[in-house]
């Protein structure tokens, strides 16, 4: 029987979940800090991104500082297996895949919770921003107060079982007030670490890291317009995302965009604004949070891409795990393997992977 | 309550009191004055008591920050000074970290670094290691195994290299106040103070007098040209203190043994490597089948209860132990492997109650 005054809380030596273990451990909480050792890391890039060997030793500090319990977790193969090989394998699809989301749901909430159970904890905690309240019998996701750092969007993977264990004692809470915390409990060395931004296994270039782990695999092709008519040669699938112009190392009289990718022809299809202009999209493997999982359509917001406003939209669901979305205006950054992450004002409804534009 | 002796032993009682008196020594060692003299006279004092306990004569120590700088001053300044590319060097996968990082450097150098096996009881196969002595220049080979407590026959793999006229370094570190320690056939020798009860941040080499060595620091001018850098007088003292501590080695035997016998009665299947090997006294590597060694240490964490999966490791993370994979032992045991280390101020209550929390904990995490 798991205990409900035990929680685990996912520390990456970053202020977030520094200060996330502090304030749990002020509710009465017996709080075990758990830094997740996901890939042998460069040092060098430690100071911006999670988990690196000084981001270890940060949290294994605050962990002493706040004389908590405090386990370094070996996840690297697990790691490797689950994200690093699906980034590559989507990427390989002409898919633009979001590895953070993934880990969010494979690892945070799904590996940590397993550990939980092994420790004999109930609830698995960690510094995102966001809230968690209850709606018609069910757990929903709610954006934090500090909507610039507003994280629901990578949670919507959450099950009703894992949400039922899971605490975000940030949701409260604006940035600023969490250095603050921070400076005040003395841990110096977090509470001005920048925010994480980039992917944490890519150095600087998605492109570059792709080249050298699995460079061998990635083959040129060709660049189509809507006509089918050859443009000229492209670098590989990988290296293009739905939406971009730059870095197409073809000049155009006009301004030009990737509107579709082809993993099995190997052609990138290049056009116009409008003609990347998306009016619908099918979206799948669905998880639903705020409401239970519905048949009939209905009018939603939806947010395609992070840090993105989310738009109008209705939706027509085909089974519980599938949909398809229509947008009120058409929408440019439509990417599959991008989330879709539906909104019913600030209640996360539920969001799956973008399968294909229609 | 601790029981992670190997990873670092309780500063002894006695060195408490030597090392509360010795902070009224203020001077430096190599000062002309009295107060120089006086520091100088303590830390020459320890050196003897430290030699006369080991049976080796004064002017065979190098007093060194640690097992670590024993190591690297021990191999690196021995090859750098006397071997040359492609000369042969011996070693075993068991060593510590320090001397495997020493190794690869020393390969890198050209040298002909060559391993010899263990075999699956994880003391050094004999058989291996004689066909491989010719024409050797060094070996390094560790006394006690710090993860398995596997003692290793240091006495005949010095008896050979004496035979064959090849100089033997030896990682005595685990060794100290474990065992009695022959240096007879042993040229080379690393130890440190904190695994004894001293303080961290020390350690000494011992070193045969006939036996020349490139110091780590370039113009060294303490101990007699062998490293640079004011001495360690408190650490070198506190070493000194905690040698002359009694170990308890029999009590310390019995309660290791008294657990080993308990926790084969009580939980199901559990095995112990190198029990049918000479081990040191204190050290009990335990293979828990079907849980995660990681699990279980932080859920004895979690009722005040140390112990190690292996090796202390940089950032308090867990990596699979490096001496059970070269043993043998798939990467699966390796993390199903717990390292318990007694010592002399352990007790068999503290040892019922790791027991008691150990069958509650395999019962939960075995679910």
């Amino acid at each position: 029987m798991n205990d409900k005054k035990k929680v685990l809380c996912a520390m990456s030596g970053g202020v977030d979940s520094s200060v996330c273990a502090y304030l749990l451990k002020e509710m009465g909480y017996e709080v075990i800090g758990v830094t997740m050792k996901t890939w042998a890391r460069d040092t060098s890039k430690a100071e911006r991104s999670c988990c690196g060997i000084d981001d270890i030793d940060d949290a294994r500090r605050v962990a002493a500082q706040l004389d908590i319990p405090y386990i370094a977790l070996d996840m690297e193969q697990v790691f490797k297996e689950t994200i690093i090989e699906d980034f590559q394998s989507e990427y390989l699809k002409g898919r633009t895949p979001n590895p953070c989301i993934r880990c969010n749901y494979k690892l945070k909430f799904g590996y940590l919770m397993d550990k939980a159970n092994e420790l004999g904890a109930h609830y698995v905690a960690t510094g995102h921003y966001a809230r968690i309240v209850e709606v018609d019998g069910r757990k929903a996701i709610q954006m934090g107060d500090d909507k610039a750092k507003d994280q629901s969007y990578v949670l919507y993977n959450l099950t009703q079982e894992q949400l039922n264990r899971t605490l975000f004692p940030l949701a409260d809470f604006e940035k600023d007030k969490i250095r603050e915390i921070a400076m005040e409990q003395g841990f110096k060395r977090v509470a001005n670490k920048p925010d994480s931004q980039e992917i944490c296994f890519v150095p600087d270039d998605y492109r570059d890291y792709l080249k050298k782990s699995i460079g061998s695999d990635i083959k040129k092709g060709t660049f189509v317009d809507h006509n089918g008519k050859n443009l000229g040669e492209h670098e590989g699938v990988p290296f293009y995302t739905i939406g971009q112009r730059k870095g197409l190392g073809i000049s155009f009289p006009e301004k030009t965009y990737v509107t579709s990718i082809d993993s099995e022809t190997n052609e990138v299809r290049l056009g116009s604004r409008d003609q990347l202009a998306c009016t619908a999209m099918k979206v799948n493997g669905f998880n639903w949070v705020a409401y239970a999982p519905r048949d009939s359509s209905f009018f939603a917001k939806v947010q395609i891409r992070y840090n993105q406003q989310p738009v109008d939209c209705t939706v027509f669901p085909s089974n519980q795990n599938e949909l398809t979305i229509k947008f009120m205006e058409p929408q440019n950054a439509v990417a599959p393997g991008q989330s879709a992450v539906l909104f019913d004002n600030d209640l996360v409804i539920g969001g799956g992977l973008i399968l294909e534009r229609l | 309550m601790y029981f992670d002796y190997n990873a670092t032993h309780p500063i002894c009682n006695e060195v408490v009191d030597t090392i509360t008196d010795i902070l009224n020594v203020s001077g430096n060692p190599s000062s002309a004055h009295k107060h120089g003299r006086f520091a100088k006279d303590r830390i020459e004092e320890a050196r003897e008591i430290i030699a006369d306990y080991l049976g080796i004569s004064y002017k065979e120590l190098i007093f060194t920050s640690g097992g670590t700088e024993s190591n690297v001053l021990g191999l690196l300044g021995y090859c750098s000074l006397n071997l040359e590319a492609d000369d042969k060097v011996l070693y075993s996968g068991l060593e510590h970290p320090s001397l495997l990082g020493v190794i690869h450097q020393l390969k890198s150098q050209g040298l002909n670094c060559v391993k010899v096996n263990c075999n699956t009881s994880g003391s050094i196969d004999m058989d291996d290691f004689k066909s491989k002595l010719v024409d050797a220049k060094l070996v390094t080979i560790m006394y006690v195994n710090n993860e398995t407590g596997i003692q290793n026959p240091v006495g005949e793999i010095g008896k050979l290299c004496a035979k064959n006229k090849v100089i033997f370094h030896c990682d005595c570190v685990q060794a100290l106040s474990k065992t009695a320690i022959d240096l007879s056939n042993i040229d080379l020798a690393s130890f440190s103070g904190h695994k004894i009860g001293g303080l961290k941040g020390v350690g000494f080499l011992f070193k045969k007098s006939h036996i020349k060595l490139s110091p780590l620091f370039p113009k060294s001018t303490q101990e007699k040209g062998h490293r640079g850098g004011t001495e360690n007088v408190t650490g070198i003292l506190s070493m000194a203190s905690a040698i002359k501590s009694d170990a308890k080695l029999d009590y310390v035997r019995d309660l290791r043994d008294y657990f080993e016998n308990q926790l084969s009665e009580r939980i199901e299947c559990v095995q112990i490597s190198g029990k049918s090997e000479t081990r040191v006294g204190n050290t009990s590597n335990v293979y828990f089948p079907d849980c995660s060694g990681e699990s279980l240490i932080f859920s004895l964490d979690m009722k005040g209860i140390c112990v190690s999966l292996g090796s202390a490791c940089a950032a308090g993370s867990i990596s699979p132990s490096h001496v059970l994979l070269e043993m043998g032992f798939s990467e699966s045991r390796a993390k199903s492997t717990v390292r318990f280390s007694f010592g002399k101020y352990n007790t068999k209550e503290e040892v019922d109650f790791l027991l008691d929390n150990l069958d509650q904990i395999i019962n939960r995490i075995k679910k």
